[in-house]
């Protein structure tokens, strides 16, 4: 149990002790008490209770059992001097008050143990209190499961969940930190909307998608031998102009 | 203009010389500075002896010197009358009269009539100083420069840092019809052919593509430069001549090594996919034609912000290089491929055979859409063709009924009383719209002849005119031996005679010399006792772009016993017809039905009039007419129309017909229609959308999941859970189609609420989650589009909040309703995916702007135009772009923004890609924000209508399809008339003499004037019997003040009030009004008043009236300022103004 849990339930404890303290005085007939002489008294009742449960341990404990029982409880208040029979008394008093907000400290469940495999259940003659079978794994060798499937629709599901995260993180982060359109204008955090950059060539992104992989189109398109005058080499000029070229006078 | 031209030979009905071959050089490209210098040689073969001058096509170019024969200084002057079409037209500042002005100036530079802008003289002394030889031919040398061409030619080069191949910085020229004078001085008309040798000089990482053969190339002698030198040996016209230059890349085909592809190096991948179908178009034409191809070489050029998606020239056509595609792409496969039919078929008809004049445009147009709808037919299949052609004919019908007929050939009689907004005798002044309407139309046409002459006969007289024509450029140059490479309507009507023997003139008068479309209402009744169905075809010939028909009409009848098809012939009084039926209404129940394609099928008789042998009727069923057909029939009919028929025509009417008739019946049917793999797909999707409307409509009694949920679950869901879509395999294109649409026509169905079914929105979504390509071997970019359409189509209205404090129901976060937020969700997802992983066409990103847009036109984000701003703008994708304008236009119209308007109507003006101003008018045309009939709307005001006026009338003088779009949404906008939001009455008065006094001092030159009125006398002389001469004449008088030299006109102008003592009227108009203020307390004395205004007692005549008294009269007077658009406002005009 880590420290802040801890003082979680003294804090608790403490709480829930004071109101009872508060409570008997209310019932006595106090009218208000002091903090001090409050805090004073939820003390000497808190020692007295650790009292009881130390001799309660003890007496079961010499019994050679783990857990106290009723019967170690009473034996324990006897021990202290307690006059047992008028605790019914005392509980049907006529001017009882019942502790509404009774601060409850929050109990986590106890860590699920990893379970591996099917359990079997137990056979008829062996008794319900004795514990379960452990994981198979661990007593008997047997072939492992194959990888759980699913039904198909819950891996379309899977798959498409995944995928639209994966879309939503993306876009989000890429929108968080660039600049943004806004829809709304009183709110620029709803629904943020990439703002829209202007391309110097913006053709090439819309005809030559990312998702298109141009691994297929490096065709043998200009094949050398063929007669195509583009392929020609380029000639060097002619020093004589020919007859038909004319330069006009500047 | 058309006596003697026609049987003339080419171009000498006028003009008495006429080219042989030219030369055209360009020695420099600058891309930097967006200039071009070069100089052009034309031999010019004068037809009479003394030639005294001759005209040149030019326009934007700068002329430095014209030597003649290479030695003499010729004299030029330069007028173009195109640059500003109304000059000081300031009273009449409305559409009649800049129609007429406009085809006036169209007139006097068109070259095919022998005008042009440069009028050229020849010395006077040059034939005796032995110059020029008498009647032989001499050379024309003209030096000129090109500096930032507005028009005709685009350089391309991209703002970013680099070198000009990294900036993808190329040249191409474009233009419409014949435009070729916007980037060199030539003589611009399809008629005048001559041979061509074209020599670019361009840097070392450049190529040049121009039209002819590359012949050879050379270094410059620095070394630095080359030089292509191209020949044109087949005799071509001006406008058929093209120039790119750029650093591009290229392939050759490998089938044929004369095909050589051209694209921007980035794109080269694309290239070999793309056009890998060429020579499998080239060969079906060259078997259609039974004749080769009629040039030596072929190229196509693929280019960065075209003028249109494809443009033809001789041996080259220039594409728009948004055509290419991967081979993951499907929906761009037809268009690519449907682009190079087209301009492959306009090598042969339209560059290599020409038209005449533009009257005969309609042939090459039509024959070359027609060769290309061969080829489509051939490779995509009858349906698709029949399904083209019946959208086709839709489009026409739409166009003719909502603005007005069609004349193919506008010389024919009538399209001088063709009530259109702007003129269709020139190619420059005709609207894009009309234009595109008219293609089609032309290509119905010759699909008609086709059918009507037999396919065989038809293609055989196309084959012959082809041979014709290529005996003919096989010639050197003579007189007449080059006209079979010109196509007019009497040649081709004399090409179909020979081979087929028969004279189609007839049909001609029907189809291509008269506007407009028969319009058919058909219905009838089956008479039991005489056993015949009495028919009646009625025809609407009073509405706008009708026509009235007299002749043989169609009509098939299905009858239990087979298809029976009957001939009747419409005449003037005869509207009702007799069918007698063959079988009678007995009928065994077992027995097999014949259809019309022989089949016999199993039918349910269950649902017809048991008395009634007849299960369906159409007419005309193979679109044997160009018309509009009306058919009452009852519901079962077009059920079972739709269910038996074969015809995929009769399919989609039946199915448009169904649509009026909800019943469970008719969704039955339409279900039964989507689900049938084995009906075509086009008519799947149709029966789709179709099948929510009647589903919507029958919502009360609907039971059970959403129309077509069970269908799509079906056809596309996984095998082990229909409700999970199937991993995308679109290898099936039908199904992919299928599935593109299905989505959004269920998107559209309604609860009885008027909301979109919850069902639905949760299947959309369930669509978006479980899309997977992974396995795909196509991408499904626009399968991601149509999903964002389909959620675009759920949105309803939203309900709007008012909050109690006077706070507007803005629409902020918290108060975004549920569905809207999922959508909006997916939609910003997307959206926000695309700019990291651009798709195909950026169609993912052009559905979410229109989504976007939706959800704020109804309400559920709050409208603003920032967010399309910036898609707007130039550095997006065209797509884009057009998309963001397209919500930007609806955002302006529903908000009535004036900034966003006004924004829009700069973008038209400054925007440098032809394509997006076009589109954009083209959008506001469409969805114009106010129009003429609404009487106020803030958006329309005066300084919108001087924008506009300003556009059209000067300018777009370098892009006459931007000027016409202009006047088109003009028209859209204030109508014919004076604009309603022009302040009338007295300013009118005042306005106007400023104006005139603007465009005074604007114009100072008035020798402009008189060559123009110099030309008009001549043209006058030439021809008396042309209407346009006098509407010429008219408009002159009221346009031109300075009538010194009107003398040739008053003879035809004696109706209008004579000013011979009134020479310096303008003069002392601005005399009297030396500056801008109106000076209203000027005393003038005015010798007599007539102020013709019936309801003003007319003031008796007094010394020293001031103007400021007349202005008052004037405003008092009503009918003046309402008079100031009827014809009768200029003689008032000038009577007012006589008086001084």
């Amino acid at each position: 149990m880590s420290s802040t849990e801890k003082d979680d339930y003294d804090v608790a404890i403490q709480k829930a002790l004071k109101a009872s303290i508060g409570a008997i005085l209310q019932m006595i007939g106090f009218e208000a008490a002091n903090p001090i002489a409050l805090s004073t008294l939820t003390e000497m009742l808190r020692s007295y209770l650790t009292e009881i449960g130390k001799q309660a341990k003890m007496i079961c404990e010499a019994a050679n059992r783990t857990e106290p029982i009723i019967s170690d409880i009473s034996l324990a208040l006897i021990e202290m001097g307690n006059d047992i029979t008028k605790i019914e008394d005392f509980s049907k008093r006529p001017m009882r008050l019942v502790n509404f907000d009774q601060a409850t400290s929050t109990t986590k469940p106890p860590m699920k143990t990893l379970r591996v495999g099917q359990r079997p259940d137990m056979p008829g003659y062996v008794p319900s209190y004795l514990p379960s079978f452990p994981d198979p794994h661990t007593y008997m060798s047997r072939q492992p499961d194959p990888p759980s499937h699913g039904t198909y629709a819950e891996l379309r599901e899977k798959a498409a969940s995944q995928k639209r995260d994966v879309e939503r993180a993306l876009t989000t982060l890429i929108a968080k930190t660039g600049e943004t359109d806004l829809i709304f204008e009183d709110d620029p955090l709803a629904f943020p909307l990439i703002a829209n950059a202007k391309q110097p060539l913006p053709y090439i992104d819309a005809l030559l998608p990312k998702e298109y992989d141009t691994v297929t189109s490096e065709e043998t398109g200009t094949d050398a031998n063929s007669d195509n005058p583009y392929l020609r080499p380029i000639k060097m000029p002619q020093l004589k102009k020919k007859g038909k070229t004319f330069i006009p006078i500047k | 203009m058309k006596s003697g031209k026609r049987d003339g030979y080419p171009g000498s009905g006028i003009k008495p010389y006429s080219l042989v071959h030219q030369t055209l050089c360009i020695t420099d490209i600058s891309f930097e500075t967006k200039c071009l210098i070069g100089y052009v040689e034309m031999t010019i073969q004068p037809h009479i002896p003394n030639l005294k001058s001759f005209k040149l096509n030019c326009k934007q170019c700068v002329l430095y010197s014209m030597l003649i024969n290479q030695r003499w200084d010729a004299t030029f002057s330069y007028h173009d009358p195109t640059l500003e079409i109304c000059k000081r037209d300031f009273k009449q500042r409305n559409l009649d009269n800049y129609k007429n002005a406009h085809a006036n100036a169209s007139h006097s530079v068109d070259s095919t009539l022998g005008n042009g802008e440069v009028t050229v003289q020849i010395p006077s002394d040059a034939y005796s100083a032995g110059m020029i030889n008498e009647m032989m031919p001499f050379t024309v040398t003209i030096e000129f420069s090109l500096e930032e061409p507005r028009g005709g030619m685009r350089f391309v080069v991209s703002n970013i840092d680099g070198t000009l191949v990294e900036r993808g910085a190329h040249l191409y020229t474009y233009g419409r019809e014949n435009s070729s004078r916007l980037w060199f001085p030539c003589m611009d008309s399809f008629s005048e052919l001559c041979t061509w040798k074209l020599e670019i000089t361009v840097d070392m990482y450049m190529i040049a593509i121009s039209s002819g053969d590359l012949i050879e190339t050379v270094y410059t002698s620095d070394l630095r430069q080359k030089t292509y030198h191209y020949y044109l040996s087949v005799p071509t016209s001006a406008p058929n001549i093209a120039l790119a230059v750029g650093p591009f890349e290229f392939i050759v085909d490998e089938t044929m090594p004369e095909v050589t592809h051209f694209c921007l190096p980035s794109l080269k991948p694309l290239l070999h996919n793309s056009t890998s179908k060429l020579t499998e178009i080239f060969e079906c034409f060259e078997d259609f034609l039974s004749s080769r191809y009629p040039f030596s070489s072929y190229k196509q050029v693929f280019v960065d912000e075209a003028y249109d998606e494809f443009q033809s020239f001789s041996t080259m056509s220039i594409f728009s290089h948004a055509l290419l595609h991967p081979p993951t792409i499907i929906d761009q496969v037809p268009i690519m491929r449907n682009a190079m039919a087209n301009a492959l078929a306009k090598q042969f008809f339209g560059c290599f055979i020409v038209q005449q004049s533009w009257n005969d445009a309609w042939l090459t147009k039509g024959i070359s859409a027609f060769l290309a709808g061969l080829y489509f037919r051939k490779t995509f299949g009858n349906n698709e063709y029949k399904h083209m052609v019946f959208e086709k004919l839709q489009a026409i019908q739409n166009y003719e009924f909502k603005v007005g007929g069609i004349v193919l050939d506008p010389a024919a009689v009538l399209s001088r009383n063709m009530d259109l907004h702007f003129s269709t005798a020139y190619a420059q002044t005709t609207s894009d719209a009309y234009l595109k309407a008219y293609e089609k139309k032309a290509f119905l046409v010759m699909r008609l002849l086709e059918s009507r002459l037999g396919p065989g006969i038809f293609l055989q007289s196309l084959n012959k005119l082809l041979s014709l024509a290529m005996t003919a450029s096989n010639q050197k140059y003579l007189n007449f031996v080059w006209t079979p490479m010109l196509l007019s309507t009497d040649s081709f009507l004399r090409g179909i005679a020979t081979v087929s023997g028969k004279d189609v003139n007839t049909f001609l008068d029907l189809w291509v010399r008269q506007p407009g479309l028969p319009k058919f209402h058909g219905n009838f009744v089956f008479n039991r006792k005489r056993n015949i169905v009495e028919l009646e075809i009625r025809q609407d010939v009073l509405n706008k772009g009708t026509m009235k028909y007299m002749g043989p009409i169609t009509v098939a009848i299905q009858e239990l016993d087979g298809t029976f098809r009957h001939t009747f012939n419409i005449e003037e009084n005869k509207r009702t017809f007799e069918i007698t039926c063959h079988s009678k209404s007995r009928r065994n129940k077992k027995k097999k039905i014949p259809l019309s394609t022989m089949e016999e099928v199993d039918m349910d008789l269950g649902a017809m009039d048991a008395d009634s042998p007849v299960l369906w009727l159409r007419i005309d069923p193979e679109l044997d007419l160009l018309r509009f057909v009306d058919l009452e029939q009852p519901d079962y009919m077009w059920q079972y129309m739709l269910r038996h028929e074969r015809c995929i025509i009769a399919q989609e009417c039946a199915i448009s017909s169904l649509e009026s008739f909800s019943t469970p019946q008719t969704r039955l049917c339409l279900t039964d229609c989507v689900e049938n793999d084995k009906v075509y797909y086009r008519v799947r999707m149709q029966a789709a959308y179709c099948l929510v409307r009647v589903a919507n409509q029958l919502a009360a009694s609907w039971s059970g999941p959403p129309a077509m949920l069970a269908i799509f679950h079906k056809l596309f869901g996984s095998y082990s859970s229909p409700n999970i879509v199937r991993r995308n395999d679109f290898s099936n294109f039908q199904q992919y189609f299928l599935q593109k649409t299905i989505p959004v026509a269920m998107a559209s169905s309604r609860t009885l609420n008027n909301n979109c079914p919850s069902d639905v929105m949760k299947f959309l979504l369930d669509l978006f989650k479980y899309n997977d390509n992974a396995k795909n071997k196509y991408s499904d970019n626009y399968y991601r589009a149509a999903l964002i359409d389909a959620l675009a189509a759920t949105i309803t209205p939203a309900i709007t909040t008012v909050t109690l404090n006077g706070m507007s129901g803005r629409p902020s976060t918290e108060l975004v309703s549920d569905d809207a937020k999922r959508i909006l969700e997916e939609i910003v997802r997307y959206l926000n995916l695309e700019k990291l992983l651009p798709c195909y066409h950026r169609v993912v990103t052009v559905s979410c702007l229109r989504a976007l847009r939706i959800l704020q036109k109804f309400g559920h984000i709050p409208s603003s135009a920032n967010i399309f701003k910036s898609y707007a703008v130039k550095g997006n994708f065209i797509n884009v772009r057009l998309a963001a304008l397209e919500a930007l236009v609806d955002f302006m119209t529903a908000e009535s923004n004036v900034e966003t308007f006004e924004w829009l109507i700069d973008l038209i003006d400054r925007d440098d890609e032809p394509y997006i101003t076009h589109r954009l008018a083209e959008i506001l045309i469409e969805k114009p924000p106010f129009t003429k009939d609404i009487e106020s709307c803030p958006l329309s005001s005066e300084e919108i209508v001087d924008k506009l006026w300003n556009m059209m009338n000067c300018k777009f003088h370098y892009d006459s399809r931007l000027r016409c779009d202009v006047v088109d949404l003009y028209h859209k906008l204030f109508g014919r008339r004076r604009p309603a939001c022009l302040p009338m009455s007295d300013s009118t008065m005042v306005i106007n003499l400023k104006e005139s006094k603007l465009a005074r001092t604007g114009l100072p030159d008035t020798s402009q004037d008189r060559i123009r009125l110099l030309q008009k006398k001549s043209a006058d002389d030439l021809d008396y019997q042309d209407p346009f001469a006098l509407a010429r004449t008219h408009s002159d008088i009221t346009a031109t003040n300075d009538s010194n030299s009107n003398q040739g006109l008053k003879r035809k102008s004696d109706d209008l009030p004579s000013f011979d003592d009134d020479s310096s009227m303008p003069k002392v108009r601005i005399k009297r009004f030396p500056d801008d203020k109106l000076s209203l307390d000027t005393s003038l004395p005015i010798e007599e008043t007539v102020v013709t205004t019936d309801a003003e007692p007319i003031p008796p005549p007094i010394e020293g009236i001031s103007i400021a008294a007349l202005v008052d009269t004037a405003s008092r007077g009503p009918n003046l300022s309402e008079d100031s658009n009827s014809d009768e406002s200029p003689s008032m005009f000038f009577q007012i103004f006589f008086m001084f």
